[in-house]
């Protein structure tokens, strides 16, 4: 059975990308959804609530089977294209998107996904999958062999120590998702991606 | 853990949380506008041929009009664009795909940015002018001009020849700048082939579609990985050895090793005897091996020399390595060696 939340989020993705980068491919659209999770743990929703899990697999990491059953359903019924292994949303695509939008289960994700999509056009591409690399449970499941499920137990912990810090320099009052998402990740990546210079007149 | 005091220090030098301080919900929305036009411009223009400067401006609806002068111009939407930005101009976000282009003379950056957001790209730099402050972009990967222009490379083959292109014949990333003992790169400092793994691993990392980089240690002759490619919801792996020939200096100024093409054969050879191990213990992995080499090597370098003309520092520049034999054609699993000769900096006349 299809899983809603899964095809929501990667119309949501491809669609929010599809005209600046000419489409999104699916290790952008595993890296992206991934991301928009966490930016969800870190408004305070439980894990358990985003619909479908990731892990760690030898087709990559982190890896979702349900976006990836949702990518493949959606490009069977017409809803994504794929060209040059880079997805799109068709007409038909939108039109799904926008009945899904009114779902109870996905009115609230818009927001999270929109950051993790906006963050991968703030940032130099390598930034998101080096940071992403780096989150304590991507971490943690390297020392494991594939199938290590993310965003759990322990690991999770130390996610959420990451949060408090995050939520100290950048309150969650002030502003959406996008500025702590990308401190976030330029913070784990350890690549500074601009630099305050002194102004000249 | 991370550190807060370090989190404070990124936090206070990122542009997009410069924007959100100042400007709050309103400003991260313009700067988002500014942004995704940004990106589709650069897919019109290129930014690494351009020699004139270019301002991108995204107004902020509650700081009211801009003060910019005369409109030149209106242009509804980025794909109508042709020349209008190939001259120094100022472009202003105007709807939702276009732009009203101003004069660029006597404009106030500084003062502009107090109500608006502005970029600024000029002699291959770009900064964000953010309420009077200025925020340069650091561009970890020189193989494009901005972070905003994404190049992305299906096959490995194209980006490794991009790397070469872009990267290694000037030694155009600050990375691989650090491999030289010298300023007119004669010599390699000892021990090059970690600083040469890292760019190179960066600069993949960044252009490469649905492909997850990883650095390896390369620990000995029998395990030649540098770097291994892999390719997401695919078998397909590449692995990447990297050799280095040319001479080194170590730290005192004492020569170090010096390699000569012999050890590009021998690489070639080395890569071969790895795939035939791997492919026993990675059964259904399909994995191509790939042998770079960075060229360090200049004709008549004597200990002595510091300086090299151009007939002897370019001297390597065409000579490809004669490799025994080809196992690119030989091998399904084995591309063609790339060799990446790395320039020196040439002084006329000298002896």
């Amino acid at each position: 059975m299809r899983n809603p939340e899964a095809v929501f989020d990667s119309l949501v993705i491809v669609k929010a990308l599809d005209e600046t980068l000419r489409g999104v491919s699916r290790f952008e659209l595993q890296k992206l959804t991934f991301l928009a999770c966490i930016l969800s743990l870190y408004r305070g929703l439980p894990a358990s609530d985003w619909g479908y899990r990731f892990a760690r697999t030898g087709y990559g990491t982190p890896f979702s089977a349900g976006v990836n059953s949702a990518v493949d359903f959606l490009l069977s019924a017409g809803h994504l294209a794929e060209q040059g292994g880079r997805l799109s949303a068709s007409e038909s695509g939108r039109h799904l998107l926008e009945a899904l939008s009114h779902l109870t289960t996905c009115v609230h994700r818009g927001e999270f996904l929109a950051a993790a999509a906006a963050s991968a056009l703030a940032v130099p591409p390598g930034v998101i999958a080096h940071g992403i690399e780096k989150e304590p449970s991507v971490v943690q499941s390297a020392i494991r062999v594939n199938g290590a499920s993310l965003l759990e137990g322990a690991a999770l912990d130390r996610l959420y120590e990451h949060f408090s810090i995050l939520s100290q320099v950048l309150p969650p009052s002030a502003g959406g998702l996008i500025a702590p998402s990308v401190l976030w990740l330029t913070s784990l990546a350890d690549e500074p991606i601009s630099q305050r210079i002194e102004a000249q007149s | 853990m991370l550190d807060i005091d370090r989190m404070k220090r990124l936090a206070e030098e990122l542009y997009v949380a410069a924007v959100q301080r100042s400007f709050g919900t309103e400003g991260v929305a313009a700067l988002q506008d500014l942004i995704d036009r940004l990106i589709r411009i650069y897919r019109r223009i290129d930014p690494s041929i351009r020699t004139t400067r270019l301002v991108l401006v995204a107004p902020l609806p509650s700081k009211g009009p801009l003060e910019l002068g005369p409109l030149l111009r209106a242009i509804p939407d980025v794909s109508l664009l042709t020349d209008e930005m190939d001259r120094e101009c100022c472009a202003v976000l105007d709807g939702v795909n276009g732009f009203a282009m101003y004069g660029h003379s006597q404009l106030d950056l500084l003062g502009v940015s107090r109500s608006a957001l502005v970029y600024v790209f000029q002699s291959s730099q770009e900064h964000f002018y953010i309420d009077g402050q200025v925020f340069r972009i650091n561009n970890p990967s020189p193989s494009h001009a901005s972070i905003f222009a994404r190049p992305t490379f299906n096959s490995l083959r194209a980006a490794l020849e991009s790397y070469r292109v872009r990267v290694a014949r000037e030694s155009s990333c600050e990375i691989l700048r650090g491999v030289w003992h010298d300023m007119h790169r004669l010599f390699l400092k000892a021990k090059p082939e970690p600083t040469m793994r890292k760019s190179l691993n960066q600069f993949l990392a960044h252009v490469l579609q649905d492909a997850e980089v990883k650095p390896e240690q390369n620990t000995d002759e029998t395990h030649p990985v540098d770097i291994k490619v892999t390719w997401t919801l695919s078998d397909h792996r590449a692995i990447i050895e990297i050799k280095w020939i040319g001479a080194s200096r170590k730290a005192d100024g004492s020569l170090g090793t010096a390699w000569s093409d012999a050890r590009a054969m021998a690489g070639a050879s080395q890569l071969a005897g790895y795939l035939d191990n791997s492919a026993a213990w990675a059964a259904g992995v399909h994995t191509r091996g790939y042998l770079v080499v960075f060229d360090a090597r200049r004709n008549a370098l004597s200990s002595s020399r510091t300086h090299i003309n151009a007939s002897d520092g370019l001297y390597f520049e065409g000579e490809e390595i004669p490799y025994p034999h080809d196992y690119s054609r030989s091998r399904a699993d084995y591309d063609a060696p790339t060799r990446f000769f790395m320039r020196p900096i040439c002084v006329p006349g000298s002896a």
